[in-house]
C-alpha cells in the first residue's frame, strides 16, 4: 500500500468544519476521520469523492502521494 | 431516510457467560461413567468472553473503516485458529502411535477443535475492538 500525505485537516479548517460535522456528512465515525487527518487510514474511492465534495476540494490536494512528492 | 447501520446492543457483562466453557470438564466424569463425550464441546463456550469486547462496542456505527477492521480480525482469528489446529492434529497424529486406547486421541481432538472454536469466536471480537481502538488518539476538536 503506497504511504501518502492527508491534508484534509487544512481543508476542514478552511470550511470551518469539526471533525463531527465532516463525519455527519461523509457518513463515517469521527475516529475514521481523525484516522484519515493522521495518515493511517487509507480510504475508499467512494469516500475520498465524498471528502473531496464535502470540503471542496480535488481529490489530489487532500491526498498527497509520497511518489508525487519526490517527483 | 437511510438507516445507519449500528453493532448490537450487548452488556460487557456477558462475557462472564464465557466461564461456561469450564462445563467442558465435566466431560471426563460423564466419559467414565457413561461413555459419552458431548461435554467436551462445551469447552467452546470459552468463545464467550468475547461478549465483553463485543459488548464494548455496542452501538458502533458500521462505517467503512468499522467493516474492514471486522474482516481483517476475522480473516486473522481464523488463520491463527486453522494453523493451531493444524498443528495439534499434527503432534496427535506422530504421538497417536504411542496411546493404547484411540478413544484418548478423538477425545483429545474433541477437546482440542471445541477450545480453538472458543478462541476463534473470541479473538474476533478481541481483534475487532483491538483494531477500532489501540491508535485511536486524543479528541482534537
Amino acid at each position: 500500500m503506497s504511504e501518502f500525505e492527508c491534508r484534509l485537516k487544512q481543508f476542514r479548517l478552511l470550511k470551518n468544519m469539526t471533525q463531527e460535522e465532516l463525519a455527519g456528512i461523509v457518513g463515517v465515525r469521527r475516529e475514521t476521520i481523525m484516522r484519515l487527518e493522521k495518515g493511517q487510514y487509507n480510504p475508499s474511492l467512494k469516500m475520498a469523492i465524498d471528502i473531496s465534495r464535502a470540503v471542496n476540494a480535488p481529490i489530489e490536494d487532500i491526498f498527497i502521494f509520497k511518489e508525487d512528492i519526490m517527483q | 431516510m437511510k438507516k445507519r447501520k449500528e453493532t448490537k446492543k450487548i452488556n460487557p457483562m456477558l462475557g462472564l457467560l464465557g466461564f461456561g466453557g469450564l462445563i467442558g470438564v465435566a466431560g471426563f466424569p460423564v466419559y467414565n461413567r457413561t461413555g459419552m463425550t458431548f461435554p467436551f464441546l462445551f469447552f467452546a463456550l470459552f468463545g464467550m468472553f468475547g461478549f465483553f469486547y463485543e459488548g464494548k462496542m455496542s452501538k458502533t456505527f458500521m462505517d467503512e473503516r468499522y467493516m474492514e477492521d471486522r474482516m481483517k480480525a476475522e480473516n486473522k482469528a481464523l488463520s491463527m485458529g486453522f494453523k493451531a489446529i493444524f498443528a495439534g492434529l499434527l503432534i496427535l497424529s506422530i504421538i497417536e502411535n504411542r496411546i493404547v486406547n484411540k478413544n484418548i486421541v478423538l477425545i483429545g481432538i474433541e477437546i482440542f477443535v471445541s477450545l480453538m472454536v472458543g478462541f476463534v469466536i473470541f479473538t474476533i471480537e478481541y481483534l475487532t475492538y483491538k483494531y477500532d481502538f489501540d491508535e485511536e488518539s486524543e479528541e482534537e476538536d
